[in-house]
């Protein structure tokens, strides 16, 4: 059935709204200690990342590196969900997000 | 009961970050005079004492630097003006500035929080309110951050938590999820990788792994028809490396770009609608967790206290006065999307005629209602029928969303579908 819906463009941002190197504000670094909380059911597997001294973690991209460790333990889908995605979507117009764009055009036509 | 709330398999929860409503949705008011937005008499003083209107000029990235605070006392600043607890003191909303200059003292920079977008800026959040449901009156569940007003959404109750700090749960309400579980139905948090994580680690993601997903997978649920019938989406909260290139956050949180979190948004949007069946079936609601320290004029409602248990001390709050948790925070951004929603809705606000309040503890509050739809709790045991049942007095209180369901549905040649230009 063709639904004819009514095609609205958005903008991409620009590739400087991409900073890995920002200061990770208190919300992510509230999170990081959330995390290493989180990691205390799972104390055999863990010490190794319970030494990493989370002080010295200051940036996004820090955070980020922090979190993909924690959560291969935590949540293991995480780590096999993460490498499937990239290709479908990644939405910065740097990689290929645009075939799950193109999916999508395809999905109304 | 209407066709909309009959058909209704799904209901979807996209929790965005730290942006109030005049922010966002305050330059429709231009468009629609039912919406209680801005009309550029508002102001807040600055430190010269000069009285600085709010003004059309929100950018993406890099003008709310330092994230203004939105922290229990920087936000009781910002709603009290400055006048500390007791004192006679009334709301006012004139303390945006004055919260946003004591973090730099740069008088020029602190009247960034006064900045607006204009609508063309922001074409999804923008067309996705004007063609389905509007609220005026969606408010922050506390005024206070990011953990405590998600712990709303999750539980109905913060358990008497202000701040972003570390608590255990120790009852004796359970979150909506294993509420959902315990119906024999199904309920996830989708996260949007494992870099971003998700906000809900200490308590859900530590004991209730099983609830968890990642937003691939929601993709392929929505895709498969698949989907639970109640999930919460996170977006990512941090820029970072993915195998496909670089992920920007696209939460919207100050200072990440507001453009990623519109594309996010259609992301989530046109997975739903992508899927006729799924479209028909579903009601998602997009909301933001709080204001983010940026300005709002609507002075946030007084509530129903939660549990007498559940009050913060004067420590706890650093305003030196408890709080009762019988106020609201500041007004957030809420737009409820679904074909069953007649276009252009707007729910009036509590300022207005037949005017209603809504916080995050609407979100349980609505779920359970929809599980209870067709559901007998008198078929679980006892004790169990009692962790069902169990809900804050924040949340029993609630103001619910499903009957914004009508009986006639939006044809889908008249909705949008969002493509990147």
């Amino acid at each position: 059935m063709d639904r004819n819906p009514e095609t609205v463009k958005i903008p991409q941002p620009p590739r400087e709204a991409f900073n890995k190197k920002r200061p990770a504000g208190q919300l992510l670094l509230a999170q990081v200690q959330h995390l290493r909380h989180g990691l205390a059911r799972h104390i055999e597997k863990v010490v190794a990342l319970l030494v990493i001294d989370v002080n010295k973690i200051k940036t996004e991209g820090d955070v980020s590196e922090y979190s993909r460790k924690v959560m291969t333990i935590l949540h293991q889908q995480s780590v096999r969900a993460g490498r499937k995605k990239r290709s479908l979507y990644a939405t910065t117009g740097f990689s290929s997000g645009s075939s799950r764009d193109r999916r999508s055009r395809a999905g109304t036509e | 009961m209407p066709a909309g709330l009959d058909n209704l398999k799904h209901i979807v929860v996209l929790m965005m970050e730290n942006r109030s409503f005049d922010h966002m949705l305050g330059a429709l008011m231009a468009q629609d005079k039912r919406i209680d937005g801005l009309d550029g008499t508002q102001t807040n003083p600055d430190a010269t004492n000069a009285n600085i209107p709010v003004q059309p000029l929100a950018e993406y990235q890099a003008q709310l630097q330092p994230d203004p605070d939105h922290h229990f006392p920087g936000v009781d600043l910002q709603i009290f003006g400055g006048v500390p607890p007791g004192h006679g003191r009334v709301a006012n909303m004139q303390g945006f500035i004055q919260s946003y200059y004591k973090q730099q003292q740069n008088v020029a920079n602190s009247h960034n929080v006064m900045y607006y977008f204009t609508p063309d800026k922001l074409p999804v959040i923008t067309r996705l309110a004007r063609q389905f449901a509007l609220f005026n009156g969606w408010f922050a569940s506390i005024p206070g951050p990011t953990i405590c007003n998600r712990a709303f959404a999750h539980y109905g109750t913060s358990f008497g938590q202000v701040g972003m700090d570390i608590f255990e749960w120790r009852g004796p309400y359970l979150s909506i999820y294993e509420r959902v579980l315990l119906a024999g139905r199904t309920a996830k948090i989708y996260y949007y990788d494992g870099p971003s994580s998700t906000m809900e680690i200490v308590n859900l993601l530590k004991n209730q792994a099983q609830i968890f997903a990642t937003f691939d997978q929601f993709i392929e649920d929505c895709k498969a028809g698949n989907l639970p019938d109640y999930c919460l989406v996170e977006p990512n909260y941090n820029d970072h490396d993915g195998d496909g290139g670089a992920e920007i956050a696209s939460d919207q949180h100050p200072d990440h770009n507001v453009q990623q979190g519109e594309i996010f948004m259609s992301q989530v949007y046109n997975a739903i609608f992508d899927n006729p069946d799924l479209w028909r079936s579903t009601a998602l609601l997009i909301v933001y967790d709080e204001h983010g320290g940026i300005y709002d004029h609507v002075v946030p409602p007084d509530c129903v206290p939660d549990d007498d248990t559940f009050a913060a001390t004067a420590e706890q709050t650093g305003t030196g006065a408890p709080f009762a948790f019988d106020r609201l925070g500041v007004r957030v951004p809420a737009v409820l999307v679904s074909p069953w929603i007649p276009k252009s809705v707007v729910v009036p606000g509590p300022r207005q005629p037949n005017g209603r309040k809504f916080d995050h503890a609407s979100i349980p509050a609505t779920v359970m209602k929809f599980i209870l739809k067709d559901f007998d709790p008198n078929t679980l045991s006892d004790d169990d029928k009692k962790k069902f049942l169990g809900a804050s007095r924040r949340e029993q209180n609630a103001d619910t969303f499903l009957d914004l369901l009508s009986d006639q549905a939006q044809p889908d040649n008249t909705c949008p579908f969002f493509q990147f230009s």
